[in-house]
């Protein structure tokens, strides 16, 4: 017992001696001798003792960053052990030196006649040896022409010998810069279009009227179609093919400026038994019914259904058309009022037959309570005996 | 779990570098891949699964490059086929 608590202390002593700074001061040691292995070629000579040494010292830096001294102090000697080991295996692993034999001297022919500057006029005939030159000249230079301000151009072709050539593409063999191109008066270093005159406020680039319409493109709202002149939006700069959206175009509309059905070449159709006002189809006579009934009676009635079926497909934009059916105030009028309903659906089924979409229609009955004239007089009930088409949506 | 996984990825790419011959044709990476091997299964021990996941992935490289060296090294050291078979003498 005396002799296990012994150890224990003393294994806590041991632990307690090394402490992380030195346990790091080692492993930089042990860096320089692993790095002085692996130049040494001690990846061929002594791989296992690098990878041991190498993985040590890993795992003793591991074990020190988990505050884990003693494993990380076992570690770095088996890595110091592993990494001298490396390092003595590794010593006469390196290449050894190759010596190459020594080239004898070889035996050189002098020519005496020599070129030295290498302008095919030999030394004897040169008069500037050292100075390549035609023969023509003896072997001497041609003196170059001068280039003043540098740009490439030679002085005797250069305008301007002084002012270098700005090479921006426009007149550059003249030797002289273009700093504004287009001369707008805006230099080409902030000219949107520097080979194109065109004003500040569109930044030196011409204002077009591509589609020629008298409008430039900066006003014209269809800079790609020409306007058509024909009195109607003509501003815009967009051309109205249909000015009254009718869907007959203006060069086969009879009356392009008011819509009209496409059977009257775009004409309004003129009516004789309706009128078709901002927000009703007003019928000029009463659509008649069987006396306490819905059935729709008389020839003149079916002729004012077809007057109202052919105003609502003429006029598209009326999207929904309300028939109210109404009633003067003689008799019941719970009674009254269902017949109302009875002659509004009546009158609704009939311009369904005669093509009129039911989406377009709503059918609603009022019976008395809506009169429009006394119902004290004869003359003023019939006037509240009524049909009206009154437009709910358009 | 992660630390596990890496294990068992470890012991398949061992397996794989020694069938390869890596502990010969390859000695360096062997040892390694060998020894973060033990060391990821040494934190597994001492539940430090964050370190057994960072030595057993150090470990799957190790072997895995092992193997590849290996491979490349034996690829090498084969006679060509051209060679003319060894014949041996009576």
């Amino acid at each position: 017992m005396i002799r296990r608590a012994c150890l224990v202390f003393s294994s806590l002593l041991v632990a307690s001696c090394h402490s992380g700074p030195q346990i790091r001061a080692s492993g930089d040691i042990i860096k320089t001798d692993i790095e002085r292995a692996r130049r040494s070629n001690a990846l061929r000579c002594a791989p296992r003792e690098l990878a041991s040494a190498e993985a040590n010292l890993d795992f003793a830096l591991g074990e020190l960053d988990e505050g884990n001294s003693q494993r990380a102090y076992e570690h770095i000697t088996e890595a110091e052990a592993m990494a001298k080991k490396a390092v003595a295996l590794s010593r006469d692993c390196a290449p050894r030196q190759v010596v190459v034999k020594e080239q004898q001297p070889q035996l050189v022919v002098k020519i005496e006649e020599t070129d030295k500057d290498g302008d095919t006029v030999l030394d004897k005939d040169d008069q500037c040896p050292s100075l390549p030159g035609p023969v023509e000249n003896k072997g001497c230079p041609v003196e170059a022409p001068k280039d003043r301000d540098g740009d490439g151009i030679f002085d005797p072709s250069d305008h301007c010998v002084d002012q270098p050539e700005d090479f921006d593409g426009f007149q550059d063999e003249d030797g002289c810069p273009d700093p504004d191109n287009d001369n707008d008066g805006i230099l080409d270093t902030a000219d949107k279009c520097p080979n194109e005159a065109g004003p500040m406020q569109n930044l030196g680039c011409p204002i077009l009227d591509k589609d020629g319409d008298g409008l430039n493109d900066d006003k014209d709202k269809c800079p790609n179609e020409p306007e058509d002149k024909d009195g109607f939006e003509d501003e815009d700069g967009c051309p109205d093919l249909d000015n009254d959206a009718d869907g007959l175009p203006d060069d086969r509309d009879d009356c392009p400026m008011v819509p009209g059905p496409v059977d009257n070449k775009g004409c309004p159709r003129k009516y004789s038994l309706v009128a078709v006002t901002k927000d009703r189809i007003e019928i000029k006579k009463q659509i008649k019914f069987a006396t306490g009934s819905a059935k729709i009676v008389g020839a003149e009635s079916e002729k004012i259904l077809d007057e109202v079926a052919l105003a609502l497909k003429d006029n598209a934009q009326i999207k929904k058309v309300r028939v109210e059916g109404h009633t003067d105030s003689v008799g019941d009028d719970a009674k009254n009022l269902k017949l109302s309903q009875n002659r509004a659906n009546s009158v609704m089924s009939a311009l369904i037959k005669r093509g009129v979409d039911p989406v377009r229609m709503e059918a609603t009955g009022y019976g008395e309570t809506k009169p429009i004239a006394s119902n004290s007089t004869a003359a003023g009930k019939a006037e509240n005996r009524r049909t009206e088409f009154n437009i709910a949506e358009q | 779990m992660q630390s596990t996984a890496y294990l068992i990825d470890t012991e398949t790419m061992l397996e794989a570098a020694r069938t390869a011959q890596a502990d010969k044709l390859a000695p360096y990476e062997w040892t390694a891949a060998n020894l973060y091997f033990a060391k990821s299964k040494e934190e597994v021990g001492y539940s430090d699964f964050e370190q057994a996941v960072d030595y057993g992935k150090k470990a799957v490289e190790f072997a895995t490059r092992a193997r590849d060296t290996a491979l490349k090294v034996g690829r090498r050291n084969e006679p060509l086929p051209s060679d003319p078979p060894v014949v041996p003498t009576p």
